[in-house]
């Protein structure tokens, strides 16, 4: 996964709009007015903060082969995206991040999940005392309460999460790229975590690139194990995404949104009104029923077309919006997007 | 008092290393103590044992935040749950729970910047502390190699606190640090313990070579005929990454560690070094503290270090274990220019420390006056402290004597590599010892540094090969 594909998104949200610095910003995750505004009015929020370490020079490279490769320009502070970078960003597949919920606290879950592998895999080797993995008491704390919770319930529970880990990567539609990298790095007896030039000797991939990767993947983890239905197939996963996600309600842009919505405009005649594009109302589409339990998804797919995307998804496992893309060519991205953040309780 | 019996039942181990029962027996005392134990013998043993004895409360002051943690796990690990750290990566929140549940706390750890915020002295004076522990005690003085001008304000909170009994610990102490740690704690009368930092099953080289290059050579070489566990100690992140990449390629499992690392790798190599995983770990000094393993067969220096000192401390990290360990140190002409340009960096000359005192003067900030004056951070903490002490002369007078002194230091490591006698001699001379005994295996001067006993024909490490997700998950927890 490329950074200049990342940025190349955004860039086409904020086209002609916006310099190529906004999108730094909403990478970096940056609090000011401007970019929390920005984010909101361009839909750019699942890219919010997901690099906050990111550097001026790494950041020019990526916008220098964007430059180079005919995509976009800037002049006088405002990003232009060509016809070809236009292309391009179509054929991109839909990046699954949603760095707005998750802020860099994706890294709490996954230190958890770490740390309860490597505490399982001592003890069914029948190994009490060992170096942690990391000495974060809250970490330590709270996967202690956990492992004792399992005591009581689960009699082999490294088999148990075993079992979880291998469900809940299934169903997040991550590639077997992003589930290699995530799983080796985890530690458990004589099999150490990798690390990331370990792996990208071993993938041919580069370290920034499997960073993406794994971030993504992080993301889409955590989502799955946060659903409701969660809390039935992956008890375990379910707990260690407690208190993960940052509550926000409704962002402000949405919010309008729904106001006109809810009034029974459709979609077009939204970004009219509101002298946005279709896209970004559809972003903001999506967030609604992602939210609403009742959404009124009806409006945007026939009922046959649900239970036929819902009977795929459940057949094969498999929530990879572009692997449904292929399958129902006559439904959008959008439309599959509705379908998905509508039925996840239902999905037993 | 049979200590003996409190070890057994108490810690499990039927036996003191050495030095370690004078100092408990100093510190129930209640005599403020100095113990100068080498690396790896055991120094926290010396306030963990006698501080369960004692009521009250042990505070320990540690100067990072991974050794601090790192001991915490160790106490935790043999059973003893009364224990936590404040340092400032603590929430608020965190930090307010550990003094809500403080009376419940039998061991607190804590940094020397923490220790000294008014409200945190303030709270902790009114506590009943048993023993006040300053660990790595010789980063209180300019003169030792470490030096960490927060260490500086301890003396402050000890008389605040009304003199508990204090423990200074340290693995190197020449006599003028010793004499800068009494004074500077406000010790009264304290009983010195030294155990002798000959270590019998070290074997000492110096391995002079051409270039660079030939380093790079020689390291190559040295790797895939030898075997590990090793450590290479190189002087900057740079040489780590090259080095690393170069060793790699011949097949060699290794991997470079350092601060610009990222967290979670850090720790995965830390523990793929424990478990065996790699055999070899280049480094820059920040890789020693706190690292468990005893069974380091080697310890490579690409550079040397600032002074005897810091050798001593890194080299002696190998053989824990009591078995032999090869402690090598390369050397080409060139680095004697290299170390002094590093050493004498973090430490402003004349021009710059009036240009500081003119910008603070002027209003500046602490940080843009170091900016503009071109001093480092740790440079700038430095004069600041002086500046609250000391007149403008008396620091440039200090800054010339810690520049000459730092010479010094880095001129016992020169004549270390020029050596024509025992090289352990050498060494040991620097802190006014001598070997106690001949040794069979002893250095390269002495002509019986013979390494055939390091000579290993085994296979190198096999590529590491990616699994299936599904077959790593399986590999973990089935
Ligand atoms: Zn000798």
């Amino acid at each position: 996964m490329k950074l200049s594909s990342i940025i190349l998104k955004i860039a086409e949200k904020m086209d002609g709009q916006r310099s190529l610095n906004a999108s730094l910003h909403v990478l970096r995750g940056k609090r000011s007015g401007q970019t929390l505004q920005d984010v909101d009015y361009f839909s750019v929020k699942p890219y919010f903060s997901i690099l906050p370490k990111l550097g001026d020079s790494t950041f020019a490279e990526a916008v220098s082969s964007l430059h180079h490769a005919g995509m976009i320009s800037e002049s006088e502070g405002i990003v232009t995206v060509s016809e070809k970078g236009k292309r391009k960003a179509k054929e991109l597949p839909p990046f699954q991040f949603d760095g707005w919920h998750y802020r860099g606290r994706e890294e709490i879950f996954f230190l958890r999940m770490v740390l309860l592998v490597q505490t399982l895999s001592q003890l069914r080797n029948s190994q009490n005392s060992f170096h942690p993995i990391t000495n974060d008491r809250k970490i330590q704390q709270f996967v202690k309460e956990v492992l004792r919770s399992l005591q009581d319930t689960r009699p082999n529970s490294a088999r148990f999460f075993a079992d979880e880990l291998l469900l809940a990567l299934k169903m997040t539609g991550i590639s077997d790229l992003q589930a290699a990298v995530l799983c080796h790095r985890l530690t458990g007896v004589s099999a150490s975590g990798w690390t990331w030039e370990q792996l990208e000797e071993s993938t041919g991939e580069t370290v920034a690139s499997l960073q993406l990767e794994y971030l993504e993947a992080l993301h889409r983890l955590i989502t799955v194990s946060e659903s409701t239905d969660a809390e039935e197939r992956l008890p375990i996963l379910h707990m260690l995404v407690k208190d993960i996600r940052i509550k926000t309600p409704l962002t402000d842009s949405t919010a309008i949104t729904k106001k006109l919505f809810d009034q029974g405009l459709p979609i077009d005649e939204i970004a009219i009104v509101r002298q946005l594009k279709v896209n970004t109302i559809e972003d903001h589409i999506t967030e609604i029923a992602t939210n609403d339990r009742n959404f009124p998804i009806l409006r945007f797919v026939g009922r046959d077309d649900q239970l036929a995307v819902q009977h795929e998804v459940r057949r094969n496992d498999v929530k990879r919006l572009r692997f449904l893309k292929e399958k129902f060519p006559h439904l959008s991205y959008f439309q599959l997007r509705l379908i998905l953040s509508t039925t996840k309780g239902e999905l037993v | 008092m049979d200590l003996r019996q409190e070890l057994k039942e108490r810690f499990g181990f039927n036996e003191f290393r050495p030095g370690q029962e004078d100092v408990i027996r100093s510190i129930l005392k209640r005599d403020d103590t100095i113990a100068i134990l080498p690396t790896g013998m055991g120094k926290s043993l010396c306030y963990q044992l006698p501080g369960e004895m004692l009521d009250g409360l042990v505070l320990v002051i540690s100067p990072l935040v991974s050794l601090m943690e790192d001991q915490v796990a160790s106490i935790r690990k043999r059973g003893e749950k009364r224990v936590a750290a404040v340092n400032s990566f603590l929430s608020t929140e965190q930090r307010k729970y550990i003094f809500d549940e403080i009376h419940t706390i039998k061991f607190l750890f804590i940094s020397p910047e923490m220790i000294s915020r008014p409200d945190m002295t303030n709270f902790l004076i009114r506590l009943p502390i048993s023993i006040l522990v300053v660990d790595e005690a010789h980063c209180i003085s300019q003169w030792g190699f470490d030096f960490r001008p927060d260490y500086l304000r301890l003396g402050e909170f000890i008389r605040l606190a009304g003199k508990p009994p204090v423990l200074a610990l340290t693995a190197t102490a020449d006599a003028r640090v010793e004499a800068d740690i009494i004074s500077y704690l406000h010790m009264s009368n304290p009983n010195v313990i030294r155990q002798s930092l000959d270590r019998p099953n070290l074997t000492y080289t110096v391995q002079p070579l051409e270039t660079e290059a030939d380093k790079t050579t020689w390291l190559k070489e040295r790797l895939k005929t030898t075997k590990g566990p090793g450590i290479i100690y190189v002087a900057s992140r740079k040489r780590a990454e090259e080095l690393t990449r170069i060793l790699q390629q011949e097949g060699i499992t290794i991997a470079s560690y350092h601060a610009g690392k990222e967290a979670g790798d850090r720790s995965i190599i830390q523990q793929q070094f424990l478990t065996g995983e790699i055999s070899w770990i280049c480094a820059t000094n920040a890789f020693g503290m706190g690292v468990h393993k005893d069974d380091i067969r080697q310890v490579i220096h690409d550079q040397m270090p600032a002074s005897a000192a810091a050798y001593v401390q890194e080299a002696g990290r190998g053989g824990r274990d009591g078995e032999r360990s090869a402690a090598v140190l390369l050397y080409v002409t060139d680095d004697e220019q290299k170390v002094r340009f590093i050493v004498q960096r973090d430490l402003p000359d004349e021009p710059q420390v009036r240009h500081f005192v003119a910008m603070r003067a002027s209003g500046q900030s602490i940080e843009s006056s170091a900016e503009l004056a071109g001093i480092s951070e740790t440079g700038s903490r430095v004069v600041q402290y002086y500046l609250e002490t000391l007149s403008l002369e008396n620091i440039l007078k200090t800054f010339t004597k810690l520049k000459y002194d730092k010479e010094e230091k880095l001129r016992q490591m020169i004549a270390y590599v020029h050596s024509k006698t025992c090289l352990r001699e050498q060494l040991l001379s620097y802190f006014d010892e001598t070997s106690q005994a001949k040794h069979d295996f002893c250095c390269s001067v002495c002509g019986t540094a013979k390494y055939d006993w390091l000579l290993s024909n085994e296979r190198l490490g096999n590529r590491r090969r990616l699994l299936q997700w599904e077959e790593r998950i399986r590999l973990l927890l089935c």
